[in-house]
């Protein structure tokens, strides 16, 4: 197996800090608290650096120390406030679908982005959409769509009392999110 | 029969979890009858196709920001050379 050297504690930020950060901004959305886990995380990495096995690159090592920091933090968060989750109908269900369930407005198709550009267009379209979810909903989506954690682990990191809670979270953010795509990329 | 905002939650609980087989076939059959479901079906596969991209999402994002990085710079200088006193 191929083994790696830790790059040296002085080269980290230069090589690794936009890596680092964008990684943090992407997930917990604040460019403050960003700086701070990346802080936290070469600072762990610091005193933890006897214990790199070399079995992953550098940037590996720290981003997998990073994501425990996000968690850390989002598991925080979660403590603060159990949010009601209205069994029934939220805002965002109230908006889209008729007392009968049924869609209020026609779905338009969100048409591929076709170039380079548009990609980045996208992208940026999706984040600001992202941005606008209720905090918690933007937690739960992030640790499911980005950090691909399993639903067990959502919950007990987020402190979500049932797993269908989870799921109806979940569905409450796609509906919101794709809603808001629909707007902002077709107005486009 | 499933009206639109239950399969809607149905077509996303497919995206983290197993459905029940009454699930599927109540999803599969709503579908089938549904234009407008189904297009929030592919939506869902387009916005998990964008995330599954690995990282693709923080591509776009501003890097570590000047100011930033020099306070972790003299952070990081500060522990090393304490730690280094220590020995």
């Amino acid at each position: 197996m191929k083994t790696h050297d830790l790059t040296p504690p002085e080269q980290w930020l230069e090589d690794y800090g936009d890596v680092l950060y964008r990684y943090a901004l992407g997930r917990v959305r604040n460019p403050a608290v960003a700086e701070d886990l990346l802080q936290e995380t070469l600072l762990s990495a610091l005193k933890a650096q006897q214990n790199y096995s070399g079995t992953a690159t550098t940037q590996t090592w720290l981003i997998g120390i990073l994501k425990h920091k996000i968690i850390d933090f989002f598991r925080q968060k979660g403590r603060e406030k159990e949010d009601t989750l209205d069994p029934q109908s939220s805002e965002i269900e109230q908006l889209l679908f008729d007392h009968e369930g049924h869609w209020q407005q026609a779905l338009s198709n969100l048409p591929e982005p076709e170039n380079a550009m548009q990609q980045a267009q996208f992208l940026a379209v999706l984040e600001s959409c992202i941005d606008r979810l209720p905090g918690r909903l933007a937690r739960v989506f992030i640790l499911r769509e980005l950090e691909n954690l399993d639903n067990d682990e959502i919950c007990q990191i987020l402190a979500i009392s049932s797993i269908n809670n989870l799921w109806v979270m979940m569905s409450r953010a796609r509906l919101q999110l794709r809603h808001c795509l629909e707007i902002q990329w077709l107005k486009h | 029969m499933l009206n639109c905002k239950q399969a809607s939650f149905l077509a996303s609980k497919k995206r983290d979890s197993k459905l029940t087989k009454t699930e599927v076939i109540a999803l599969w059959s709503h579908l089938l009858m549904c234009r407008l479901c189904r297009r929030y079906v592919k939506s869902l596969d387009q916005l998990h196709k964008t995330f599954s991209v690995k990282d693709k999402m923080t591509e776009n994002l501003p890097g570590l920001p000047t100011s930033a990085r020099k306070r972790i710079t003299d952070m990081l200088k500060k522990m090393q050379q304490s730690s280094h006193d220590e020995k």
